[in-house]
């Protein structure tokens, strides 16, 4: 399961990148009294609370001997099979 | 922040005296249609979820949940960079109405931005179009310029109330074709020394609705130098003289250059040519008498400018001297 934590880091590292351009963007571009100013609080706010509450739930969560699971297994417990 | 203000932040570029119009941004319900789709996108998994965790909990046990909250956060995340960049793409998306022309601002990502923009005297039809149930109820839709030759047409989608879009482009074009043809008939009137900035005809004056300045006068259409020597030599050209001193040619004084000029005339005669050094000496002229020769080389045949005034009093000293043949006619200097 390390594949998916590393996936993991890599899509937030990317994400903040392309926030921070966005941002950038929004604080260039804006105007005073406009939406820009509002929209900027609103999403880093919003994305700040996924990714705290996101890293706070993976830190939770148990990741010593977990894998993938397999469809042989999943199938069954879906089915109600033996 | 006023509208001036967001030109000079948004298109720092902009001429001096160019005066902003209109800021136009997407109508507000293509914002709430973007909102609307990133609401069904994390509306749709979160119902899944809930119906799955229902009726399939045996689904969510062991490594099942930390894949769902890594897929389940970089699903949220990615929500988050849509709405962003939708936001960005829309909110940029500006349309500027200026004095001069027309500032087309198309976002295209964080990364793509082109600027397009349109001199208002390429214009060449305006057309708006609202289509549909939305586009009706909440008055958006299209605008669409045509331009003149090769220039691309200008579209404008989402643009709210775009029938005041269409009448601004069309006012602000009048304007500035008035202004146009004004700033052409100044520039002619500067290159033949008419003076600067003179209206030249009553559609200036209806055009501007303000008063016709003074027509040009003679001490534009004379030669500053030349009209220095006329003056140091007063006398030499009585005609000018006497005009002058009933002020016709006095500088800043009306004078129409159509109108026949009543106070000269041109007089034509034919004298013997033995006695053409006495006539030059007492006749006037606007530089100097034009003398033809006739079929019969002991005549010639002379042309001058005269004061009417003086007519009478030249006439007999011109006989005097032999002069016959005598013709008058009224003349036009242009």
């Amino acid at each position: 399961m390390t594949i998916l934590l590393v996936i993991y880091l890599l899509f937030l590292i990317g994400f903040i990148v392309f926030s921070i351009f966005g941002l950038y963007h929004l604080w260039k571009f804006g105007f005073q009294g406009d939406m820009c100013k509002i929209v900027m609080v609103t999403y880093s706010i919003v994305s700040g609370l996924i990714i705290f509450f996101s890293l706070m739930i993976i830190l939770a969560l148990n990741w010593s001997g977990v894998n993938f699971p397999s469809i042989n297994n999943l199938l069954p417990n879906l089915f109600g099979g033996a | 922040m006023d509208i001036q203000e967001r030109l000079e932040k948004i298109y720092p570029s902009h001429e001096a005296d160019e005066k902003a119009i209109l800021f136009i941004r997407k109508h507000w319900f293509l914002f709430f249609m973007v909102f609307l789709i990133l609401f069904g996108m994390l509306l749709l998994p979160t119902i899944v979820l809930i119906i799955t965790i229902k009726y399939f909990p045996q689904l969510f046990s062991g490594s099942v949940i930390n894949i769902l909250v890594i897929f389940g956060s970089m699903y949220l995340l990615f929500l988050c960079a849509i709405f962003l960049i939708g936001f960005i793409n829309l909110y940029f998306d500006v349309v500027i109405l200026t004095n001069k022309r027309i500032i087309d601002i198309n976002q295209k990502g964080l990364f793509h931005r082109v600027v397009d923009e349109l001199d208002l005297l390429h214009v060449e039809d305006v057309a708006s179009r609202v289509r549909g149930i939305l586009g009706t109820f909440f008055d958006f839709g299209t605008v669409e310029i045509q331009t003149a030759g090769t220039e691309r047409n200008f579209i404008f989608t989402g643009i709210p109330n775009p029938r005041k879009l269409c009448q601004l482009i069309l006012a602000q074009y009048k304007e500035l074709l008035k202004a146009d043809q004004f700033e052409a008939v100044r520039r002619i009137d500067s290159a033949e020394g008419l003076g600067s900035g003179r209206l030249r005809s009553s559609v200036h004056e209806e055009m501007h609705g303000r008063q016709l300045k003074p027509r040009p006068t003679i001490d534009n259409l004379i030669d500053r130098k030349n009209l220095t020597n006329l003056k140091s030599q007063s006398g030499q050209f009585p005609q000018i003289d006497q005009a002058k001193s009933e002020g016709e040619l006095v500088e800043g004084k009306a004078v129409d250059l159509n109108k026949p000029n009543e106070n000269q005339i041109l007089i034509k005669f034919n004298i013997k040519r033995e006695n053409l050094a006495e006539v030059l000496k007492i006749l006037p002229s606007l530089k100097s008498p034009t003398i033809n020769d006739l079929i019969d080389p002991k005549y010639v045949a002379i042309e001058s400018v005269v004061k009417k005034s003086e007519l009478g009093q030249l006439l007999p000293q011109l006989k005097a001297k032999g002069a016959t043949d005598i013709i008058q006619s009224g003349i036009r200097i242009l």
